[in-house]
């Protein structure tokens, strides 16, 4: 019974949970979609995020926006350099491979243990936010503005890339080069460039997604290879390069452990995500990769 | 006095193995430096483990840590509670079986995914792992289970005996992994790495190979567990983190992955440096993050790899490597035939098939019957579906309809690996062999499939075993003497020529022989005495009571060989008959050139041309091709911009490669000159040929079918500036030319019908203001009065001062419009010049019937 009456609270603290993979969901779409490569480094990249905000915030003592920008910008140049040195090796190549998949992880480690020399020896201290910390209620259900920032970011970014890829010349550009590269090559687009493009756009969202994160899970260097994780089951979920259903999966996923752990406990939440992946891939083990064939066709 | 490869392949491995084994005896060790080394070698027996799945098999198996953490905790678990079977050697039996439990478990469900989702899901339960068995009951918890406080326990063998016995089980383990490579079970790993389609087609089940590999791999991986759980004495959640799956895999990746030596040097790099080299593991995980980009980067056979020269065709076989199928004329002995499946005879009854792709019928009731010790060929334009009757022959594609069936048996649609164990082999339009492994082991494991291996006697060389493997020798060794590839035999099949890889391809169908063989364009890029080594195989093949059925774009080859032809056309048959008949045919003349209704009414219409002739597209000595064969030999070819020159020859004579070669497509090898006036643009990029005036409108409607027809142009709009109105601009101008897409302008690409989608892929082309238009068969599927429509446009393009450059099959419509005509064979342009002077019917003649080789010979 008491479970029951706080759903409303599972629910509304799992969509914020699932704002989290939902956004390490949006940013592995758009570099996947702009180079067939799934970065497996995103969330660490998220991770290097909100890192560069506790810097920023509170060592630098910078002003939250200034923090927000200087955050985004740094990452997303991260991001480039991974598309440089770690994934167009493997662009270029002729025949097909997927050396990408274990060098992007081994870019992730790389990130992973930079950062762990340098706030390695910092306790686990918590990010301070520019939103209050103490929620409020609406209907006997906690609402609280750091968590709502999240998922307002999903929202904002998912619809703005909404935007970009159906409004702007440049985002048709980049729909066509994931339909057909070679096709788009031949109408004068440059694929580089576009995987280019791909990869700063990724940046950005990590970098996004750690500066709303941030306050919510303190300095924690280790939460990059679950959110890479995490994210991929969304991607899974909700079919390889579809923004849309990747985002909405995510969130049901981050419901589905939230609804999980108030049920059932806490003790076994971290299994939920794998259960569900089996689950979807089982029902349906070409369903998922048949809908990104049928794009090809 | 061993040579130097001896030397560096035993050599370096045993003098590293004597290091290891003396140094802590002459250095002295304490017993927590030995328990570090201990936990190396545990360590490195996984990676050994992880290679097997990952390097053999070629599965993306990302979480080893966590088979090594199950194996490990049901160690500590039987040695706790049964204190009888916690000896050093009983262990390591424990974490096996354990490891196998732990690998069927994970592997069953995740192996049916199979490539990034294997990988993820393994990563994925290796992040859960160290949190579940905190859970776990009985477990212990946070602090685990420990046997340091077990009164009932003391190592069986402990101190220095410990490391030295630890050593011996790692160079075991290697031993073991060595054997199950150079076995059957090892050669079935390699052709499943190489191509899943390529093992179905031999008979392989793929997916209990696949399990077959992880379970073996977690057996290893066991091994590793129940030495890490005997040496240090404990395991806890933190034993086996997710971020020693990554470790491993650098260890993996750095010594050099499917190398059976590559994960001791690896595992010893990243395990043995962070044990000895105390203070650096801060930094260890950034240089193996670093590493492992490093070496997939350069050099993706690792550290193992750099020991070891590449390999290349011995010198005598590159010289004569053009003379090789012909020296091998005197092999092909029939007295020396080899067909082992002679008892797998029956005739191929496919009936009504039936293909539909979404709302498209590739292949619509299609029927085809090939009688034991016959040459049944299947013919066809483009897109007339032979490829995808041959898939749903050999089971690659699941039928939407209809039956196959071999003598008696009917084969189970979508099985292709059931197909290839009734008795159907066949080959592949482009090669598909084990590119690492030598002619002889790819021979071998076809040979495998005809004499089945038992694993376990194969791997451990038992007498039962090593008869079996002479025998495999022994037919691997006739096929390739058959196909005269005795001087390539131990060659790895990468560095041959395209034409030899083709005839291992034979040699393996034939050593195969089963009831029926098919052979997929078996003479496509073969010198002629190459073709003359297929006719000759076809006709063992025959001899031997095998059928055969040939799909083939060389009608003359064609006409040569078989004894009956199905000709196809838009998926159904279109005629069945003996050669002669098909060759004098008028509807298959027909659907090869086009039809001759409307004769001159085009031509009459053709607009004058301009005096002053404009720039032009130069073209000079070009070469191009798919990897090692080249379709397009020194070809030259001038088109001025305002002309129309129409290019036209039967399939597979390299038109297509041309085009693309011309765009900047690079398939494989490309050479020569391309330029526009005096811009040289061959080693420009597509994108920037486009940009310089080159546009090609590829075949097959390559347009963007999920974005809408405004948003196709859109995209590819802005040859001539790219403001909002320059856009503009360009969008109008194709839609004055294409009035009905701008009715349609809103609608996706995709829904629309072929005519308008082909409509939108030439108007995507021309809306970047090309000078020169590139179109690859671009009546291909569209309606006859479509056809006209197309046909004036581009003479108004012409008129307007661009350059047009058609191939197309609809011979007769293209020659009325066209100024310049060429037509091509073999990669060359062996008829041509203006219309006028050219005779349609001999260039027709020459297409159906294949006068072109001799018009060939005469011009050379």
């Amino acid at each position: 019974m008491s479970s029951l009456s706080l759903l409303p609270d599972a629910i509304v603290a799992g969509l914020c949970t699932g704002s989290v993979y939902g956004l390490v969901a949006l940013g592995y779409n758009i570099t996947y979609n702009a180079t067939g490569v799934f970065n497996l480094a995103q969330g660490d990249l998220v991770m290097v995020g909100l890192m560069l905000t506790w810097v920023a915030v509170s060592i630098f003592k910078l002003p939250y926006l200034v923090a927000f920008l200087g955050v985004v910008v740094i990452v997303s140049l991260i991001s480039l350099v991974e598309e440089r040195f770690v994934v167009r090796p493997f662009l270029v190549r002729r025949e097909a491979n997927i050396g990408w998949f274990i060098s992007t992880l081994g870019f992730s480690i790389m990130i992973e243990a930079i950062a762990l020399i340098w706030f390695g020896n910092h306790p686990i201290v918590p990010i301070p936010s520019f939103l209050p910390a103490s929620g409020f209620s609406i209907l006997g259900t906690l609402f609280v503005p750091r968590e709502l920032l999240v998922l307002g970011a999903l929202i904002v970014l998912s619809v703005g890339f909404e935007f970009f890829f159906k409004r702007t010349r440049l985002g048709l550009t980049m729909q066509a080069t994931a339909e057909d590269r070679q096709a788009a090559g031949l109408r004068g687009v440059n694929p580089i460039r576009v995987g280019q493009i791909g990869f700063l756009l990724g940046g950005l969202i990590a970098g996004v997604a750690g500066f709303v994160v941030a306050p919510l899970v303190s300095t924690s260097i280790s939460v990059g290879l679950s959110y890479s994780v995490k994210g991929f089951v969304a991607l899974a979920i909700g079919g390889f390069g579809n923004l849309r259903a990747g985002v909405i999966a995510a969130l049901l996923l981050g419901v589905a452990e939230s609804v999980f752990t108030l049920f059932v406990g806490a003790d076994y939440e971290i299994a939920v995500g794998l259960v569900i992946l089996l689950v979807v891939l089982g029902l349906k083990p070409t369903g998922v990769s048949r809908s990104f064939a049928a794009r090809q066709v | 006095m061993p040579n130097p490869v001896t030397l560096r392949r035993y050599g370096i491995p045993l003098v590293g193995v004597l290091v290891a084994a003396v140094y802590p005896v002459v250095l002295g060790a304490d017993q927590f430096r030995l328990s570090q080394l201990e936990y190396v070698t545990s360590l490195i027996i996984v990676a050994v483990g992880l290679n097997i799945v990952l390097g053999y098999a070629g599965q993306l198996f990302l979480g080893p840590s966590a088979v090594f953490g199950i194996s490990a905790y049901a160690v500590a678990y039987v040695a706790v509670h049964q204190p009888s079977l916690n000896s050093f050697w009983w262990m390591l039996v424990v974490g096996a079986l354990s490891g196998v439990v732990a690998g069927v478990v994970l592997g069953a469900p995740a192996l049916r995914f199979g490539g990034f989702y294997l990988g993820m899901t393994t990563l994925y339960v290796a992040t859960v792992l160290p949190v579940l068995v905190q859970k776990v009951p009985g477990l212990g918890g946070i602090s685990g289970l420990s046997l340091i406080a077990d009164l009932n326990f003391r190592q069986s063998i402990d101190g220095l005996a410990l490391y030295e016995v630890a050593l011996l089980i790692v160079a075991l383990v290697v031993g073991f992994s060595w054997l199950l490579w150079h076995s059957a079970v090892g050669r079935r790993f390699a052709l499943l790495a190489t191509s899943e389609e390529l093992s179905e087609s031999l008979g392989i089940s793929t997916y209990r190979t696949k399990l077959l590999a992880f379970v073996i791999g977690s057996a290893v991986i066991g091994v590793g567990g129940g030495m890490y759980v005997h040496t240090q004495q404990f395991v806890t959640s933190n034993s086996a983190p997710a971020q020693t799956s990554i470790l491993l895999l650098a260890a993996c990746v750095v010594g050099g992955i499917g190398r059976q030596s590559g994960p001791v040097v690896g595992g010893a790099i990243v395990f043995g440096f962070a044990a000895l080299v105390p203070g650096l593991q801060k930094y260890e995980a950034v240089a193996f993050g670093l590493l492992i980009i490093l070496v997939m980067v350069l050099r993706p056979s690792g550290i193992v790899g750099f020991a070891r020269p590449r390999a290349t065709l011995p010198p005598a076989a590159d010289d004569h490597d053009e003379d090789l199928p012909t020296a091998a004329g005197p092999a092909l002995d029939p007295g020396a035939r080899l067909y082992p499946r002679q008892a797998i005879r029956g005739a191929l009854d496919a009936r009504s098939l039936m293909q539909r792709f979404g709302p498209v019928t590739a292949v619509d009731r299609v029927n085809v019957h090939v009688e034991p010790g016959t040459a049944h060929g299947l013919v066809g334009p483009n897109g007339s579906g032979k490829t995808t009757t041959l898939n749903l022959l050999s089971g690659f594609l699941r039928s939407s309809d209809g039956s196959v069936s071999v003598g008696d048996n009917p084969l189970k649609r979508g099985k292709a690996y059931l197909a290839a164990r009734a008795g159907l082999s066949r080959t592949f339009q482009t090669p598909k062999l084990v590119p690492g492994s030598t002619v002889h082991v790819n021979l071998l494991m076809a040979a495998d499939q005809v004499v089945p291996p038992k694993g376990f006697s194969s791997v451990f060389r038992l007498p039962a075993g090593r008869r079996r493997e002479a025998e495999v020798n022994a037919l691997a060794d006739r096929a390739a003497a058959q196909l005269g590839l005795l001087p390539v035999l131990h060659v790895p099949t990468a560095v041959l020529s395209h034409g030899t890889q083709r005839l291992v391809e034979l040699a393996r169908a034939m050593l195969l022989g089963g009831a029926v063989i098919l052979l997929d364009e078996p003479a496509a890029g073969l010198s002629p005495a190459e073709v003359q080594v297929v006719k000759r195989s076809v006709t063992e093949m025959k001899a031997a009571g095998s059928g055969v059925l040939i799909v083939e774009h060389n009608l003359p080859i064609v006409y040569d060989l078989t004894d009956e032809v199905t000709v196809l056309d838009r998926g159904s048959v279109l005629f069945h008959g003996t050669p002669p008949e098909v060759a004098v045919d008028p509807e298959v003349a027909r659907i090869y050139a086009g039809s001759v209704d409307r004769t001159d009414q085009l031509r009459e219409n053709r607009p004058a041309r301009s005096v002053e002739d404009g720039s032009s597209l130069k073209v000079r000595g070009l070469r191009a091709g798919y990897g090692a064969m080249d379709v397009v030999h020194d070809l030259d070819l001038d088109v001025r911009q305002n002309e129309l020159v129409a290019i036209v020859g039967r399939n597979g004579v390299g038109k297509t490669t041309l085009l693309a070669a011309i765009a900047g497509v690079r398939y494989g090898s490309n050479a020569g000159k391309v330029s526009i006036d005096d811009r040289q643009l061959e080693s420009m990029s597509p994108w920037e040929r486009t940009a310089a005036g080159i546009a090609l409108v590829p075949e097959g409607r390559r347009i963007f079918r999920q974005m809408t027809v405004a948003d196709n142009l859109t995209m590819a709009a802005g040859g001539r500036g790219t403001s909002a109105a320059d856009i503009k601009n360009d969008l109008n101008w194709v839609y004055e030319l294409f009035p009905n897409l701008q009715r349609y302008h809103k609608t996706t690409a995709g829904s629309l019908s072929g005519g308008e989608q082909q409509m939108v892929a030439v108007a995507q082309a021309l809306v970047s203001r090309p000078r020169f238009l590139l179109l690859d068969e671009p009546t291909a599927g569209l309606a006859p009065i479509l056809v006209d429509d197309l046909f004036t446009t581009l003479l108004r393009l012409r008129s307007s001062g661009v350059g047009v450059l058609v191939v197309d099959q609809n011979v007769e419509r293209l020659l009325t419009i066209s100024d310049r005509a060429f037509l091509m064979d073999n990669g060359r342009l062996v008829l041509g010049g203006p219309v006028e002077s050219l005779s349609l019917s001999e260039i027709v003649d020459t297409i159906v019937r294949g006068a072109a080789q001799d018009a060939a010979k005469q011009e050379a």
